[in-house]
């Protein structure tokens, strides 16, 4: 049987700190609404925001994307640019290439990316310097 | 029993199906239908932002009367911190004094439960990692982690509001000195806020309440008002169960997390804590130990029921907590023992009341967000409330959960109302010419051409 299945993406801006985070509320509401258990919802915030996040910070702006249906959440980030040297590097607690400014509005704890990983069943980045970096993860409903 | 009681309710024939609720209501929770705004209990928290925005005064809480007092063979009042700031020029012991005189047998201090509390709170910190800790004092902010943020239920501090820790530890020692048993003893709490009142009848995480009944500060405002006179400023209270300023202070925002350690931040105003729930909700949190989240602005001092500006009772409150002891003589060996005895703790675990699905099958709430969406691109985005829904957002999800229907949105009933009268337009002018008149014809047509220039 063909699943039901839901779609959307966001478009995301670089360095635009007004608008940040409103990818993630979206994704947040529409989860809530399709009545998803309480412990999904908490981590596909988390990631979605802290993917939305790196996009405005780290990138030269991407998009965020959704994809839902009864038994697991997809979220896609892509950005165009300028893509990270050493992705192992980059997964480390604590590392952070987040400027002076940055880190002033209380962002680049370094935590972000690790973060996504420990909250996903399934994680893989990819990245290539000059072109851009895509994260994949998804959620598996029901095996939290 | 039932298990949604508000205290927040309609007065039909006051309302007038205007919008200020609808718009106001932070958590979507009211509809206009058939000309009366309809409270969606399930999603009501008894903030009382619908009483404050009423034009009509059509919004009320069902509270308790002062003549219930008479009932009980021994009465006791509790008073919240936030009832002291409402008196001009009146000492704490006068305000007390003149409760007592409306004829109870004996007045506590809710702040002299919030003490117990502020000790429990520290207690918990010490012995729980899990951070950001959200306050469970505001029973408005507790129902909204459960009915919006359900994924936040675990951070809200199991504790009893202070008000419940005093109605127990007033009982106690009405039972050990005075061998009153439960039955004899009412206990009134004189409430700022209908969401208290709620907490009593429906107790957020136990069976029963210690509580008898609530009573509103605006109904004894007056009584008190008019004794102050009488009473001596310095007349002295036959009681011990007072506050220091600590456990007044949490009238105001910022007294509850005043003498807590860590990174503490204080909130008050539905919608600024709707704003950082969403915040933690992200994540966005992470150097927060606790979260003092007060739904009223100001915290209890701006209750919707209480009848003083908030500003001025907040500044009332802290000039008359300078004339106390700052803060209380603790028994640390009597507190530690009653916090191991579970006696600061809810005695059931918070349940999520998580309501904003579409249906309890994921699937079909699936295709129920689809629709939802292409309803929504149907409507005009204008957010104007006539169709009873706060936005046009909110009457796709009312569709689409099949309680409303797209001509409640007047421009579609307009555009519908339009093509009907096209159809109109053009059945009229295929009456048969030997009845209609050619001058008539002649006109209709004209107006077709104009139209088409
Ligand atoms: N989309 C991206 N584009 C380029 N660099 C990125 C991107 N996402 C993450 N990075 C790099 O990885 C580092 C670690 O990311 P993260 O763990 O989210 O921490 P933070 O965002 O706090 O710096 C960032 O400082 C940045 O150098
Ligand atoms: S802030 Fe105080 S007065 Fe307002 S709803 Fe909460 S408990 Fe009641
Ligand atoms: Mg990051």
């Amino acid at each position: 049987m063909l699943q039901n299945k839901l779609s959307y993406a966001f478009p995301i801006e670089a360095s635009d700190f007004t608008k940040a985070g409103d990818a993630a509320g979206k994704i947040k509401k529409i989860l809530k609404l399709a009545g998803l258990p309480a412990t999904v919802i908490r981590r596909v915030a988390i990631i979605a925001y802290e993917a939305e996040m790196n996009i405005v910070i780290h990138s030269v702006g991407g998009s965020l994307s959704l994809d839902l249906t009864s038994t697991r959440v997809e979220m896609a980030s892509q950005d165009n640019g300028p893509g990270i040297p050493d992705i192992d590097l980059a997964l480390q607690e604590g590392y952070s290439t987040a400027s002076d400014e940055v880190r002033a509005l209380g962002f680049g704890a370094g935590m972000g990316l690790p973060n996504i990983r420990r909250n996903a069943d399934h994680f893989c980045i990819q990245s290539e310097v000059g072109v851009g970096t895509n994260l994949e993860v998804w959620i598996d409903i029901g095996v939290s | 029993m039932e298990n949604s009681f508000h205290s927040v309710r309609l007065l039909e024939e006051e309302c007038k199906g205007c919008t200020n609720c609808i718009k106001h209501c932070p958590t979507e929770a009211i509809r206009v239908y058939q000309g009366k705004a309809r409270i969606i209990n399930e999603l009501c928290i008894d903030c009382g932002e619908c009483i404050r925005v009423c034009p009509n005064y059509a919004k009320q809480t069902i509270i308790d009367e002062l003549k219930e007092i008479h009932e009980y063979p021994y009465t006791v009042a509790l008073l919240a911190p936030s009832f002291f700031g409402q008196f001009p020029n009146a000492t704490v012991n006068q305000v007390h004094q003149g409760v007592k005189d409306l004829g109870f047998n004996l007045v506590a201090q809710v702040g002299y439960g919030a003490e117990h509390v502020n000790f429990a709170i520290r207690q918990w910190m010490q012995e729980n990692p899990l951070r950001p800790l959200i306050s469970s004092a505001c029973p408005t902010i507790v129902r909204l982690v459960q009915v919006r943020f359900d994924e936040l239920v675990d951070h809200v501090i199991p504790l009893e509001a202070p008000v419940e820790i005093t109605a127990g530890l007033v009982r106690e020692q009405l039972a050990k000195e005075k061998g009153l048993s439960d039955k004899d003893v009412g206990v009134f709490f004189i409430s700022p806020c209908p969401a208290k009142v709620s907490a009593i009848k429906i107790p957020i995480a136990r069976g029963q309440s210690q509580i008898t009944a609530a009573i509103s500060m605006r109904e004894v405002y007056g009584a008190i008002m008019s004794k102050l006179a009488t009473i001596p400023k310095d007349v002295v209270l036959e009681t011990d169960l007072l506050a220091s300023a600590l456990g007044m202070l949490w009238g105001r925002r910022g007294g509850e997390v005043y003498a807590l350690e860590g990174t503490r931040v204080s909130v008050d105003g539905v919608y600024n804590v709707i704003n950082i729930l969403e915040d933690m909700a992200m994540g966005k949190l992470p150097e927060v130990d606790y979260l003092e989240l007060q739904a009223c602005p100001g915290g209890c001092v701006g209750g919707p029921l209480v009848t003083q500006n908030p500003f001025i009772a907040k500044a009332r409150l802290e000039a008359l907590c300078n004339g106390l002891p700052a803060a209380p003589k603790w028994d640390r060996d009597d507190l530690l023992y009653r916090y191991q005895k579970g006696d600061y703790f809810w005695k059931l675990p918070l349940q999520s009341k998580a309501v904003l699905s579409m249906d309890g099958d994921i699937s079909t709430a699936l295709s129920m967000i689809k629709q939802r969406e292409i309803i929504e691109k149907e409507l005009p985005g204008l957010d104007c409330g006539a169709c009873g829904s706060p936005t046009c957002q909110c009457l796709a999800e009312d569709i689409a959960r099949g309680m409303a229907s797209n001509n409640d949105c007047i421009f579609h009933l307009r555009q519908a109302v339009q093509y009907v009268a096209a159809d109109l337009w053009r059945l009229a002018k295929q009456v048969p010419p030997t009845i209609a008149s050619q001058q008539v014809l002649n006109a209709m047509d004209e107006e077709d051409d104009n139209e088409d220039k």
